[in-house]
């Protein structure tokens, strides 16, 4: 039968004997946090921005000068009923003359006594999808012509694949050497103790018994290296905010995983580092 | 009851035991005498499971070393008072805290524990010492610790490895004492020691080993 109060009384009385071991673990789970906190940061940002210039790509559609209206809006329903597509919005000939205006200082009209800009549709869409999109607007019949900036919506629908899988990867691999890094800290911190393992061991204190107070102490030191970490997190945005404001935006929630992910490194830290003395 | 039968335990230094047979009736004191090295402390940690047989069988009540598992080592080890040369008491514990400890690991309640702690304190002479660390006391102190600590769950059968080993003769005159004291209430007690002087003037069963083998 488990007594919870001895397992309580012994994770507090394990701080309370090794309070130097024990704010050193809690150190070492912060700063690895942090780390795995930035990078998490760098990607999550880095992804953020990648897809913000993704929705900024559009695919102008230039329509023939014949449509009447009336082809014209069924034109934008069949764009719009395309896989892929997002959004289709219509820029009439008198909107593409405005901008000219707006973009070389005269009216169209004036230079050439008519409106030769043709009306066209801005259409978002998936950027991964792009050439088979455009390969099917330019078979549609009322299009005369469909511009995209090719070479970099492919570019960036890449490398937005490539930074999100190496950044499953890099905090794969950053979690896992927390692991080992944390629960070789606690080793040590046991290895000071293996003479109240030994003892326990010999009094007939099952492996349960055991290991539950160096597990609760692990779960402690994370959810404190986590709280540490939250805290040492914000410091770097806040600075970064200061200096590029809006570059860098924090997850909701960001104090809930940091202390989270301690507690859960902390927790198989512990299991990992008391097995040892066990396996004997 | 304990018996072992036919235990033949071999280290990679090639020491050990080999085919030790003997049995210990409830209540009964033995004491098992042999020079450094003959394999007395191996006996006792085959009885304690400590080492598995590598032959024969182990039995301790109603665990027996041939059908048990593993995992009922801490249970078969709750039956017994362990009793070491070194006294392992865990240094970051008052006396008081180094007994109690047996009790929680194996689920006591609080208020029982206090009571067990405290007479078994009294039994071994100590309890104007509860509060005293390990090494505040004398060796002999600490050895009387080390046997409250054994007996507060009031075990089966009482280990002794050489309990007098780090101690003056006066000294360990006064753990004999203590020892048979326990004795005389109905505990068995199993005691190795390679004192055969010591051995004499004290009432018992003696089974002497040497190389391993009960002569």
């Amino acid at each position: 039968m488990m007594n919870f109060s001895y397992l309580l009384r012994e994770t507090r009385d394990g701080f309370r004997r090794a309070k130097l071991s024990f704010l050193f673990s809690v150190l070492t789970v912060m700063f690895l946090l942090v780390l795995v906190g930035l990078l998490f940061l760098f990607f999550h940002n880095a992804d953020r921005i990648l897809n913000a210039m993704n929705a900024e790509f559009e695919i102008q559609v230039f329509i023939s000068p014949i449509l009447d209206d009336e082809e014209i809006s069924s034109l934008g329903n069949r764009l719009l009923n395309t896989t892929g597509v997002e959004q289709v919005a219509f820029y009439s000939k008198e909107a593409a003359a405005q901008e000219f205006k707006q973009e070389f200082g005269q009216d169209v009209f004036e230079i050439l006594e008519e409106n030769p800009l043709p009306a066209s549709f801005n259409v978002r869409c998936d950027s991964e999808k792009i050439k088979t999109i455009v390969a099917q607007f330019e078979s549609y019949s009322g299009v005369d012509e469909v511009i995209y900036q090719n070479e970099m919506i492919g570019v960036l629908g890449r490398y937005s694949q490539v930074a999100k899988k190496a950044s499953g990867v890099l905090l794969l691999f950053v979690i896992l050497g927390s692991l080992l890094v944390t629960s070789n800290t606690l080793r040590l911190v046991i290895h000071g103790r293996r003479q109240i393992i030994e003892t326990m061991r010999l009094v007939g204190a099952t492996d349960l018994l055991i290991r539950v107070p160096y597990v609760f102490e692990g779960v402690l030191q994370g959810a404190f290296g986590g709280v540490g970490a939250f805290f040492l997190l914000a410091l770097v945005i806040k600075a970064i905010d200061n200096q590029a404001p809006g570059l860098i935006l924090a997850p909701p929630d960001t104090l809930f995983y940091s202390i989270f992910t301690g507690m859960v490194l902390g927790f198989f830290a512990g299991l990992i580092a008391v097995r040892r003395f066990l396996e004997r | 009851m304990i018996e072992l039968q036919n235990v033949r335990i071999t280290y990679p230094t090639g020491d050990g035991i080999e085919r030790v047979s003997f049995r210990v009736g409830p209540g009964e004191f033995l004491y098992i005498v042999g020079p450094s090295g003959a394999g007395k402390t191996t006996v006792l940690k085959a009885i304690y499971l400590d080492v598995w047989p590598q032959e024969g069988s182990v039995q301790v009540a109603e665990f027996n070393s041939l059908f048990m598992k593993k995992k009922e080592i801490p249970l078969l080890r709750r039956k017994l008072g362990i009793i070491f040369q070194d006294f392992r008491l865990l240094p970051d514990r008052d006396v008081f805290e180094n007994i109690a400890f047996v009790c929680q690991v194996t689920g006591r309640r609080q208020k029982e524990i206090k009571k067990r702690v405290l007479r078994a304190l009294a039994d071994v002479g100590l309890s104007h010492k509860a509060r005293k660390m390990p090494e505040e006391l004398s060796g002999g102190e600490q050895q009387r610790v080390s046997i409250a600590r054994a007996i507060v769950n009031e075990p089966y059968v009482l280990l002794a490895d050489e309990p007098t080993g780090n101690l003056d003769p006066q000294t360990a005159r006064e753990i004999m004492t203590v020892l048979n004291r326990i004795h005389i209430r109905g505990t068995a007690v199993i005691m190795a020691t390679h004192n055969y002087e010591m051995v004499k003037q004290y009432s018992g069963r003696v089974l002497s080993i040497q190389n391993g083998r009960i002569l």
